[in-house]
């Protein structure tokens, strides 16, 4: 109860300091607030600027080019499954083994029809060998059991069994009496079974094939295999396990041929037993070397070729669409800077811009590839998408960079500037000058007034700037008409609660005429 | 003279033929019916981006070509020419696939292919003559 009223207190007094402290901080977070309004015009600034070269009819021309290019190299990708060949001096003998494993056990007989199939002779030996879903428990030794090994005698043998093993007997190493009785829970079911002991070390180092231990391998480290632990392994004879798996027939989840009468490309067996089987991997040892196909497809050198010469294509036509287009940009570009924005505005629409008309219809049309033509075209896909956006992004954002970061930065740095305009219409000219003054992203305007009398207007305005507390700029507009053209006169002070440095106050000046002079002249430039 | 003065000064047809010799190892490397088809397409986008490319360069010239006396029909005739060319050259992969293995489907795509890109080039330059 007291630490509840203690509690209950110093939430009361920290809701009174924070009170407190917001109401005294309410001008800081006005003050916050313009800034995030002037980061917020500048960034939909740049997104108007966006929208308007994306409207251009050579966006449709990109836009085209990058989704045919991109579905031309996904077209001509060809594949085929990943060979790898591992070199070992330690493989010695003229004859030949082959593995084949299998995503799921199949027929026995999957080893006679390759056989056949290929007018081969070898010997088979047939392994089933299963990780459960969900495990046996043994119910006096309490041990989960997640592999069971059905193998043929010889196997059995060689591990020290007795070949011909009863009925519900299983090899177990992780038991300390030769032979010891128990129970085993399948699926709710109670199965009495008889458990014999097996050399742990005999069956962890069991070899069924060139560096393919007989326990099931869960994972690697480095380039060493991690098996299951034995405590969770239970091995016998195939049809003792055949009725634990409630199957009829004999199954198989890895076959070994042995003595293989001749050197069969491992590709052209794995291709004939994929049209019929699961097959997973197929393996042949020869005299040192085993050469491994797995289902892992990859695209052939020839539609690699084909992708980086689609996108070859892509970068030519884009880039030609792109340097035709330039003047257009570079002129888009110095208005922006006349307007105040930074030198990096333009590398920011360009690159949005690409990102996009290249970027964004070729991830559309990347996905129409994965659904419709799958993972290896989608790889040669995505690598024409990438060159041709990295090129042509590259291209145009060097193209539409300021010659001279200094002589492209806030124009102009002087404190009296005489703008000549064919604009005659004094009061629509002043009007307009006003409305950029008032629409200056970087200042709040604390005082604007003007007055027009007759061919001329004057123009007053205090403004604070955003960024930085407590300075500002007191700007005196003079318009003149005088025939044709119209001359406006802009004399500016930059002032400051503390004392400014000569950049920032370059700065600011910079920032508040530009936007006059830049805005007009781009007003009279448009309309 | 002049012809060759306006193919000279364009980028379009270095572009044509960079983009032509990329098209025809494509195509020499196609493993599918879609291919020709596609290529065709791609071409086509090259032909509109080739007419950006030379518009300003071109109208230029061929607004001098009227200053300096050349009648209407000659500059027409000049650009069908400089079409043809362009789409020529677009073109020429169907042209070798064709010589080194004879295929009605491609030859009736090589022909769409040439008369199409003519076309638009001719077009599209043909409106572009409409501004001077």
């Amino acid at each position: 109860m007291f630490f509840l009223l203690i509690y209950l207190l110093v939430a009361v007094a920290v809701g009174y300091a924070a009170i407190k402290y917001v109401r005294a901080e309410s001008g800081m977070i006005r003050e916050y607030k313009t800034v995030i309004k002037a980061r917020l015009a500048r960034l939909v600034g740049i997104y108007k600027l966006s929208l308007l070269i994306l409207r251009k009819p050579f966006t449709y021309l990109v836009i085209l080019a990058t989704i045919l290019s991109v579905i031309a190299s996904g077209l001509n990708t060809k594949y085929e499954n990943n060979l790898v060949v591992v070199r070992d001096p330690a493989i010695t003998g003229d004859s030949h083994t082959m593995l084949i494993r299998f995503s799921e056990p199949v027929s026995v007989e999957a080893c006679s029809t390759l056989l056949n199939g290929l007018s081969l002779e070898g010997r088979c030996t047939y392994y089933y060998r299963v990780i459960l879903d969900h495990p046996y428990q043994l119910k006096k030794s309490k041990k989960l059991i997640y592999v069971v090994l059905g193998v043929e005698e010889e196997v059995l043998k060689s591990l020290g069994l007795d070949g011909r093993l009863p009925e519900f007997s299983f090899g177990y190493s992780e038991i300390s009496e030769e032979r010891a009785s128990d129970s085993m829970i399948i699926d709710e079911k109670v199965l009495e079974v008889t458990l014999i002991r097996v050399n742990g070390s005999l069956l962890a180092n069991y070899l069924i094939f060139y560096k393919t231990p007989i326990i099931p391998i869960q994972g690697y480290v480095g380039t060493e295999p991690l098996t299951v632990p034995l405590q969770h392994v239970l091995i016998s004879t195939y049809d003792n396990v055949m009725k634990l798996a409630n199957s009829s027939k004999p199954l198989a989840t890895d076959i070994v041929v042995t003595n293989l009468s001749e050197f069969t490309e491992p590709l052209k067996i794995f291709e004939f037993l994929e049209e019929r089987y699961p097959v997973t991997e197929v393996a042949v040892t020869g005299s040192g070397y085993v050469m491994y196909v797995s289902e892992v497809r990859i695209p052939t050198p020839d539609s690699l070729i084909s992708a980086i010469l689609s996108s070859i294509t892509a970068s030519i036509i884009i880039i030609s669409i792109f340097s035709s287009t330039t003047p257009y940009l570079t002129e888009l570009r110095n208005k922006i800077f006349l307007m105040g924005f930074q030198p990096w505005a333009m590398t920011i629409v360009m690159v949005g811009y690409t990102l996009t008309s290249i970027m964004l219809p070729g991830l559309i049309t990347l996905t129409y590839i994965f659904i419709s033509m799958g993972g290896a075209s989608t790889l040669n896909s995505m690598v024409t998408l990438i060159t041709s956006w990295l090129t042509s992004t590259i291209y145009i954002v060097l193209r539409t960079k300021p010659e001279k970061l200094v002589t492209e930065a806030y124009m102009p740095p002087t404190f009296r500037y005489v703008l000549i305009s064919s604009v005659t219409d004094v009061r629509k000219l002043t009007e307009y000058i006003v409305k950029l003054i008032k629409t200056n992203e970087f200042f709040t305007s604390e005082e604007v007034e003007w007055r027009v009398e007759g061919n001329e207007a004057f123009i007053h305005a205090k403004m604070n700037y955003v960024d930085s507390w407590g300075s500002g700029i007191d700007l005196t507009i003079f318009v003149s008409v005088n025939g044709e053209k119209s001359y406006v006169n802009i004399s500016s002070v930059v002032f400051g609660v503390e004392e400014i440095s000569e950049n920032m106050s370059k700065s600011i000046n910079a920032l508040a005429i530009s936007k006059i002079v830049g805005g007009v002249t781009a007003w009279e430039a448009t309309s | 003279m002049i012809f060759v003065k306006v193919v000279a000064r364009g980028s379009g047809l270095k572009v044509s033929a960079i983009v032509s010799i990329n098209l025809l190892v494509i195509l020499l490397f196609r493993n599918n019916a879609l291919t020709p088809y596609l290529i065709m397409l791609l071409s086509m986008v090259a032909s509109a981006a080739i007419i950006i490319i030379d518009f300003r360069l071109h109208s230029i010239l061929l607004y001098v070509l009227y200053v300096y006396g050349s009648r209407p029909n000659t500059v027409r005739a000049l650009i069908s020419l400089y079409s043809l060319l362009i789409a020529s050259i677009l073109s020429l992969p169907y042209l070798v696939i064709d010589l080194m293995s004879f295929s009605s489907t491609l030859t009736s795509t090589f022909l769409i292919a040439l008369s199409t890109l003519s076309l638009i080039y001719k077009n599209v330059r043909g409106s572009a003559l409409i501004t001077f």
